[in-house]
């Protein structure tokens, strides 16, 4: 199963998106959900973290790059952490701002759930994201996750205030929005 | 660590995710523990027996401390746990930037929910399969109790 939606395609990271990488983590005003984190990341970092992976066969995490199909442009990326076989992961994705609203950060999204339940077979998808990050709530809205745990003002950003939201997407919840899809995975413990 | 092996704190010790986990594993945990720059474990001893561990960590953030109170079947219903809770908001609030701190227990744990209402914690929600036990799925029910809030119960002398 490529990777690959209508506008968009996510593929491994290469040495070549480290520079947009940094740029991603550097930007204080979308960098995460939470604790802002010091602008000052280098590109010696990130090539720590993602140019020395080794191979493994079990993985608890992955990351892919976010690239548009028409004009091959990468704009962000995606991952999912803390993954428990069978069970659950957690799901993240940066997007530069430039490319919001277009669908981009939508589809991609939606390649990755696919992989996670439908490959992976996971009971459950988890995001944590905040208040004042209303765009994110609405699009993880759209692709079904609803708040399963509101945190009020656990996250100070901007000089103020906000709550922090963990949301999350049931296996059958997902399948219901795809009914072109069949779930054959036995479900013993519902 | 024979209070972390029993078989009812299954479930109960973070990152168990309600599986048995081997004592090499339990121990690693214990000096994980120790070693914890950002947070603090402490044993809870009554009549010079371990009763119980109390745990609090700030990793991600000081403003968000989070706790965990566990204390060994044989020794609920003794007040330890309210005392060990007590002692360390006070602590988290008096002595930390803490602006709410963070609880949460398995929804099957009907005595750990009534504590942590007891407590003074309010629900944030509840995080659905987090688990499977039982044969079921189970959630992880989240708590939080608001600076705001301790001070006023601790103002009206609760």
């Amino acid at each position: 199963m490529p990777l690959v939606g209508e506008r968009v395609r996510l593929r491994e990271v290469r040495p070549e998106d480290f520079p947009l990488l940094v740029s991603i983590r550097n930007d204080v005003d979308t960098q995460g959900w939470s604790r802002t984190l010091p602008p000052d990341y280098t590109l010696e970092m990130i090539e720590k973290r993602y140019g020395g992976r080794d191979f493994e066969y079990r993985r608890d995490s992955a990351m892919f790059m976010i690239e548009t199909i028409d004009d091959d442009l990468t704009i962000g990326s995606i991952s999912y952490t803390e993954l428990v076989d069978r069970m659950e992961a957690t799901i993240g994705i940066a997007v530069l701002s430039e490319h919001w609203g277009l669908g981009a950060s939508g589809e991609a999204c939606q390649l990755l759930l696919r992989f996670l339940f439908v490959e992976l077979g996971l009971r459950v998808v988890r995001l944590w994201t905040q208040s004042g990050n209303v765009r994110a709530v609405r699009s993880a809205e759209k692709l079904g996750f609803t708040v399963a745990v509101r945190h009020r003002e656990a996250i100070f950003k901007g000089g103020g205030y906000f709550d922090n939201l963990v949301m999350d997407l049931l296996r059958e919840e997902w399948y219901a929005l795809h009914p072109d899809l069949e779930d054959h995975l036995v479900d013993h413990f519902r | 660590m024979a209070q972390l092996r029993h078989p009812e704190m299954r479930g109960l010790i973070e990152g168990d995710r309600g599986r048995v986990m081997p004592s090499t594993r339990l121990a690693e945990l214990l000096e994980e523990w120790q070693k914890d720059p950002h947070g603090s474990t402490s044993v809870i001893e009554t009549d010079g027996q371990v009763a119980g561990h109390v745990r609090m960590g700030w990793w991600w953030d000081a403003l968000t401390p989070w706790l965990d109170v566990v204390i060994t079947p044989e020794r609920r219903r003794g007040g330890l746990a309210t005392e060990a809770a007590r002692r360390s908001l006070a602590h988290l609030f008096e002595s930390t930037p803490a602006h709410v701190v963070h609880a949460s227990t398995p929804g099957w744990n009907a005595g750990g929910l009534a504590f942590a209402d007891r407590i003074g914690f309010e629900r944030a929600g509840v995080m659905r399969r987090t688990g499977i036990r039982d044969g079921r799925y189970t959630d992880t029910v989240h708590f939080e109790l608001m600076r705001s809030r301790w001070e006023q119960a601790h103002a009206a002398g609760r």
